[in-house]
């Protein structure tokens, strides 16, 4: 019997090339990532680690798409120690189903590490997004959430602050993420099972699609960097239903800013 | 027809010894003898039928406990109503055996074999040792059951051939007579049912020839039934004074497997029960402690329940030790049993999140497991709200708001200062849309009066700051982040 070829072996991949040898991947829907992820997604069964600065940099957007298209399928998506308060409304506006989103609260930093080892093992969620305490997290705590996620179908995203991307980490998968102007991500990859891609990638962050005004772009180049005056009642430039009546302006939409800003070209 | 018959023969002892994870040496006392000596206490060389005084110099940490009937009555209607699970003709066999009539059970079951597997190791779950024996009657099944375990006559034409090589001490109410039966040399039953009808009634009676007629068949044997109690309380002495609460475990286990098979019997299914730990009376009895289980959703699988008190358990701390556990459980819902699938959907597992979602409540506390709900209010810190996750039914969900919203809300705004008139944290803000005025709430108090920028911060970011207008505490706050 001739030897098979090691690049046919399942689990084994040359290391010039990205492992998607069984690896599951849920498309994370922005291509230019996708295309350098492992498997063409976001993993299933393992850890994805996404190291920022701090919670607001455009983090909870990147896995936004995950988590409408696993909510709408009715599988559970469970939000573990955020750091601020996950915004119901700006979730909904996203179309996640609220229906199928769980938070948990855990102010003990021993209690979250738990309770992420207690998820994973249950395997009974469609993705998880958990928020470590970088103080009490350590490398044997990531094994075993590691081995814990492999018996899981879907992504496991864990939040990590800026100092984790100096440690080791079983992690088969490490982001780190930096924000850029114009609702930009800088989406570093630190670890993948593939080759090491040296430049960031550049990711175009997903609105509200109701909220989104094109060709309005202009406008929002003047109202940046304008200094903020007192805004008369009758000047209110986004008017809606709960101001008073009076504060209502015929015709005044036409003097609306965007309420969400295009992009300065 | 096809009865089992399950026969504890160590009734007392484990009666007596199931709250306990070890077996320590023990042996039960009437008055001055011995009856009963656990396997710990044999091995010291106890024996039943010794005094008191002789066991207790022979085992040097031996416990002697008196007998007490009403505690075997007990643990014999307990290993009924767990029996119940199975058929609902149960009968007891006082004192120390149940019948169970099988004949319309064993196909759902698995046959005969893996309902016998399954009532062995359930009630050795329980804590209680058994011998297994059936029959085509009741009788004879508990004969057998008496004599050997696994004891099986298979079929009414074998029962008087399949009876017959068994000691005639067996029989209930040849127990009088035995002396005289031994000295005509009956030994076993054979013997007994070879000599002549008349002359046995007469001799010894009429009950033992009915005793005997039923075990063979000849002669009808009403029983009455064994009912559930309508409602489910189990106490388990721990024959110890347990001081951790997770020690409580194994004895919480035991009683949490008799309410399952309560509920399974019923048809039904609890989302909350009692476990109720009794400190011992003392001088100034405490009031004893009270965990209450709760689940996300109504079950009856006795796992699901010790997951959910294994975690309670470690938080509990006892004012005292423990001396015996009591589990209530008064409130329970219909939960039919599910038919099998043809075509079985592994996918699907809703159950499984209300597992994980109780094993969390557990630690963290109910209302740490939430789910997020839109109100319908514009002001953005009331236009959400938190509740429990497992909380029942819930209200539909408000009109979102038409402007954009920050994925991530600030629990309360962060004051900003001003420099170079321009709002700053970490660095100036840039204004990027707005304002979005939002003036209401003068209702109930809490009056806002904003207008609601997006504004970009030095490193790229997006915030959602809002300027107040009204005159006492103007300036700029951060509410938001865009994450």
């Amino acid at each position: 019997m001739p030897p098979v070829p090691p690049d046919q072996l399942p689990g084994v991949w040359r290391a010039d090339q990205l492992g998607h040898a069984g690896v599951a991947a849920l498309p994370s829907t922005f291509e230019a990532l996708d295309a350098e992820l492992p498997g063409g997604g976001w993993p299933q069964g393992m850890l994805t680690e996404l190291i920022a600065r701090e919670p607001g940099i455009g983090e909870l957007r990147l896995v936004v798409p995950v988590l409408r298209r696993l909510t709408r399928e009715r599988k559970v998506a469970i939000l573990l120690g955020p750091p601020h308060v996950p915004y119901a409304p700006a979730l909904a506006a996203f179309g996640i189903d609220l229906d199928y989103l769980i938070v948990v609260q855990t102010p003990q930093a021993a209690d979250r590490l738990w309770a992420v080892e207690q998820t994973l093992r249950s395997a009974s969620f469609g993705t998880l997004l958990a928020w470590l305490p970088q103080a009490r997290t350590r490398p044997e705590h990531l094994r075993r959430m590691q081995l814990a996620a492999q018996g899981t179908r879907g992504p496991v995203f864990l939040f990590r602050e800026l100092a984790a991307q100096l440690e080791a980490s079983p992690s088969p998968l490490r982001l780190l993420l930096l924000p850029q102007p114009g609702q930009r991500l800088s989406v570093q990859l630190l670890k993948r099972r593939g080759p090491v891609l040296a430049r960031p990638l550049l990711i175009e962050l997903p609105q509200p699609i109701e909220a989104l005004r094109p060709g309005r772009s202009g406008a929002a180049a003047t109202a940046a960097g304008r200094s903020p005056r007192p805004v008369p009642d009758g000047a209110s430039l986004l008017s809606t239903a709960h101001t008073r009546p009076s504060s209502r302006v015929p015709g005044g939409d036409a003097q609306l800013d965007p309420a969400w800003p295009g992009r300065p070209h | 027809m096809r009865w089992i018959a399950v026969h504890c023969h160590r009734l007392a002892l484990d009666a007596t010894l199931r709250g306990r994870p070890d077996a320590p040496p023990v042996a039960i006392c009437d008055h001055q003898q011995v009856l009963h000596a656990s396997d710990a206490a044999l091995a010291a060389g106890v024996r039943p039928g010794q005094r008191r005084a002789t066991a207790q110099s022979l085992a040097a940490g031996l416990t002697l406990i008196e007998h007490d009937p009403r505690l075997e009555r007990m643990a014999l209607e307990q290993v009924a109503g767990w029996l119940l699970q199975f058929t609902p003709t149960t009968s007891l066999q006082p004192p120390d055996g149940v019948l169970l009539e099988v004949e319309a059970s064993l196909r759902l079951f698995g046959g005969h074999e893996r309902l016998l597997t399954r009532i062995r190791q359930g009630l050795a779950e329980l804590g209680f040792t058994t011998r297994l024996a059936d029959a085509p009657t009741a009788a004879a099944a508990a004969l057998l059951a008496r004599w050997r375990d696994g004891a099986s006559i298979a079929h009414e034409s074998l029962l008087a051939a399949g009876l017959a090589p068994l000691p005639v001490e067996l029989v209930r109410s040849a127990e009088p007579h035995r002396d005289a039966l031994a000295a005509i040399g009956v030994r076993r039953i054979g013997d007994l049912t070879r000599l002549p009808r008349d002359g046995l009634a007469r001799r010894y009676g009429p009950a033992l020839l009915a005793e005997l007629d039923a075990a063979l068949g000849r002669r009808a044997e009403p029983r009455a039934g064994f009912v559930a109690p309508p409602t489910f309380a189990a106490r388990l002495e721990l024959l110890a004074e347990v001081e951790r609460a997770e020690a409580l475990l194994f004895a919480a286990r035991r009683l949490l497997l008799q309410l399952a098979a309560w509920l399974s019997t019923r048809q039904a299914a609890t989302r909350e029960a009692l476990l109720i730990g009794e400190h011992d009376g003392g001088r100034h009895p405490l009031p004893p402690t009270r965990v209450e289980l709760r689940l996300a959703q109504p079950s009856r699988d006795a796992e699901r329940l010790v997951a959910v008190l294994r975690e309670r358990l470690a938080a509990v701390r006892l004012p005292a030790p423990v001396h015996a556990l009591r589990l209530e459980c008064a409130r329970v819902v219909a939960l039919p049993h599910r038919s099998g699938d043809l075509f079985p959907m592994p996918d699907d597992d809703p159950e499984g999140v209300s597992r994980l979602i109780e094993r969390l409540q557990a630690r963290l506390g109910r209302e740490r497991v939430q789910r997020l709900l839109l109100a319908a209010d514009h002001r953005p810190e009331v236009a959400y709200r938190v509740e429990p996750v497992d909380r029942p039914g819930r209200t539909p969900d408000a009109p979102l708001p038409g402007l954009p919203r920050p994925l991530w809300l600030l629990p309360e705004p962060v004051a900003l200062v001003e420099r170079q008139q321009r709002p700053w944290w970490h660095g100036p803000l840039t204004l990027l849309a707005g304002p979005e005025r939002i003036e209401t709430g003068w209702w109930d108090g809490h009056l806002v009066q904003r207008d609601y920028f997006i504004a970009e911060d030095a490193s790229a970011g997006w915030v959602w700051i809002f300027r107040t207008r009204t005159a006492d505490a103007g300036g700029w706050y951060l509410q938001g982040l865009f994450g």
